[in-house]
């Protein structure tokens, strides 16, 4: 079978309007229907920059960025965009706009014009996808910080968008708000959305099916997160990341021999791996 | 001299339908020159808990004095207890809005009244303690890296000269090694004797920078100690609403299914102990 792409960047720079200087520069990268993919780098390294041309919120100063075909220059190319994805950014509370939790979910079909019997059925199963279910008549301001972000993941799935963008969608979160995010997201993947998660937490990449590192508006590395982290960790320091501690368990146990490395860094996957 | 939290209760919204208790009974002694951190989840009360700090909220009941001036009895001192407490908020760089770096840091100082010509010197002098050079002054703080602005955030409440930093989690957003930079700024502060109050719920940085420790659940103190205290307690008992992290999780679960390893935090220490149960 064909992989089909779904977002692709040629040659993408960008420049923001007064900066005189590069965010992106010669960005070429394809995102795969159904892939996982995680866009790594420090702080300034241009990763929310390239996380707002999948939607069109940017549209490149040099070269093109297709979304589902359509290039992004024209207006139809921007229209189609916002169709084919959503983005989820990093503080939930600027993302919420309905006082209660199902009209927040509802929100954003609404506006697409969708028929409400339709409204319906997509607010029902965003609620379940994301486990908000009996939230649902609950008033948005009483949610915890993980909820409210889980919200947001459900008004963006409920427009049935074929890609979901994650713009450092954890990092207002506490451990436990980033473990019910990261649960919904794999849920997500398993079921086929192509993911793409914007993040310096190198601990939310473990599930990830490929990775790319953005240094100074560039790619410069692009593979899957275990050869990543068996093999890269002296340059990680140089682009500003850092192995997580469990992960630096996970190597020193794969470079004494002690477990093979195939499988990934977490945690089930190392007890099963030492005491099967 | 520190600040001093006595048995507080904070309760929002008293009497109405959205009553909510924040904090009940919660103690907390912090002195100058001493790191002290607040760590709980979301809605655990840390928030409410460093707003206490510089009296922007008072507490429903119980007592808070910084350097022995009791926040409650002497309103009239308010304003000198906010000069003492700095206090800066998460994702301080959201408030940035001169339009150079030099305006942005000389705000504060200008607002307390210092002098017009201090002011410079206690830019020069907050840019340096937040290691920012002299070349910063006249940039437009909007076009920094994420870092950089919070740094630029952090020395305007810098230059105002505090005895106390107050940073509602501090580290929320920044990379690896801004993270690192930030960690040692806060602990070159403490070092010439400024009290830090760092409020997060990342346990692990918790554990590497500070000197004692509070675990807040459900807006009471669960646990307080240096960080060794805190990791014995919480290898031995769960804490509600507290995540073990991940290493200390993945030697606990080895124990559990016989394998000899210490419930260790360090990741060196357990790749040894393993290797040794392997025989490796």
């Amino acid at each position: 079978m064909t992989e089909k792409v779904i977002v692709s960047f040629e040659n993408v720079s960008y420049t923001y309007p007064g900066s005189g200087k590069f965010a992106l520069k010669g960005i070429n990268l394809e995102v795969i229907e159904g892939e996982w993919l995680a866009v790594l780098g420090a702080n300034g390294s241009g990763k929310s920059t390239l996380a707002r041309h999948f939607n069109a919120l940017l549209v490149p100063t040099q070269g093109a960025c297709l979304v589902g075909g359509s290039d992004t220059r024209t207006v139809e190319g921007q229209r189609f965009a916002r169709e084919m994805a959503a983005i989820v950014f990093q503080n939930p509370e600027n993302q919420i706009v309905a006082a209660i939790v199902e009209e927040d979910v509802a929100f954003g079909p609404e506006n697409l014009g969708v028929p409400p019997e339709e409204i319906k059925r997509r607010v029902e199963r965003a609620l379940k996808e994301t486990g908000l279910t009996d939230l649902a008549g609950k008033p948005t301001y009483a949610l915890s910080g993980g909820q409210k972000q889980r919200l947001a993941v459900a008004g963006a799935i409920a427009m049935q968008p074929p890609c979901l963008v994650l713009d450092e969608a954890t990092s207002m979160l506490d451990p436990s708000g980033r473990q019910e995010l990261q649960q919904v997201l794999w849920r997500l993947h398993s079921e086929g959305m192509t993911l793409v998660s914007i993040t310096h937490r190198m601990e939310e990449i473990l599930r990830c099916d490929r990775c790319v590192v953005l240094n100074g508006g560039s790619i410069v590395w692009e593979g899957s997160p275990l050869v990543l982290f068996r093999d890269e960790d002296q340059r990680l320091g140089q682009w500003g990341l850092e192995i997580p501690p469990l992960v630096a368990v996970w190597k020193g146990l794969v470079e004494s021999g002690i477990i093979s490395g195939e499988a990934p860094p977490v945690l089930e996957e190392m007890v099963s791996a030492l005491c099967p | 001299m520190s600040i001093v939290i006595d048995n507080i209760t904070h309760i929002y919204h008293r009497g109405t339908p959205l009553e909510t208790v924040a904090l009940s009974g919660v103690s907390l002694v912090v002195d100058r020159g001493e790191w002290v951190s607040v760590v709980g989840h979301t809605g655990s009360g840390k928030s409410t808990l460093a707003q206490h700090m510089n009296a922007l909220l008072l507490p429903t009941e119980g007592h808070v004095s910084v350097d022995g001036v009791g926040v409650e009895e002497n309103r009239a001192r308010l304003r000198e207890i906010r000069r003492k407490v700095g206090l800066v908020f998460q994702y301080p760089e959201q408030q940035i809005f001169e339009e150079t770096v030099f305006e942005e840091i000389a705000f504060g100082p200008k607002n307390w009244g210092v002098p017009g010509d201090e002011i410079p010197e206690r830019v020069t002098e907050a840019l340096s303690l937040a290691g920012l050079g002299e070349t910063f002054k006249e940039l437009s703080p909007f076009h920094l890296s994420g870092g950089e602005k919070r740094r630029v955030a952090i020395a305007s409440v810098l230059a105002v000269r505090p005895d106390y930093l107050v940073l509602d989690e501090p580290t929320a957003g920044l990379d690896a090694s801004g993270k690192r930079e930030l960690c040692d700024l806060l602990h070159g502060l403490k070092q010439k004797g400024t009290g830090i109050v760092h409020i997060t719920h990342d346990l692990e940085l918790a554990v590497s920078v500070s000197d004692r420790i509070l675990v807040l659940t459900g807006g009471k103190s669960r646990l307080w100690g240096t960080p060794g205290v805190i990791l014995e307690e919480l290898t031995e008992r769960e804490v509600p609403g507290l995540v073990m992290p991940p290493v200390p999780l993945f030697s606990g679960r080895l124990r559990e299914l016989g394998m000899d390893v210490p419930v260790t935090w360090n990741a060196e220490t357990l790749v040894g102990a393993i290797e040794r149960c392997v025989g490796k």
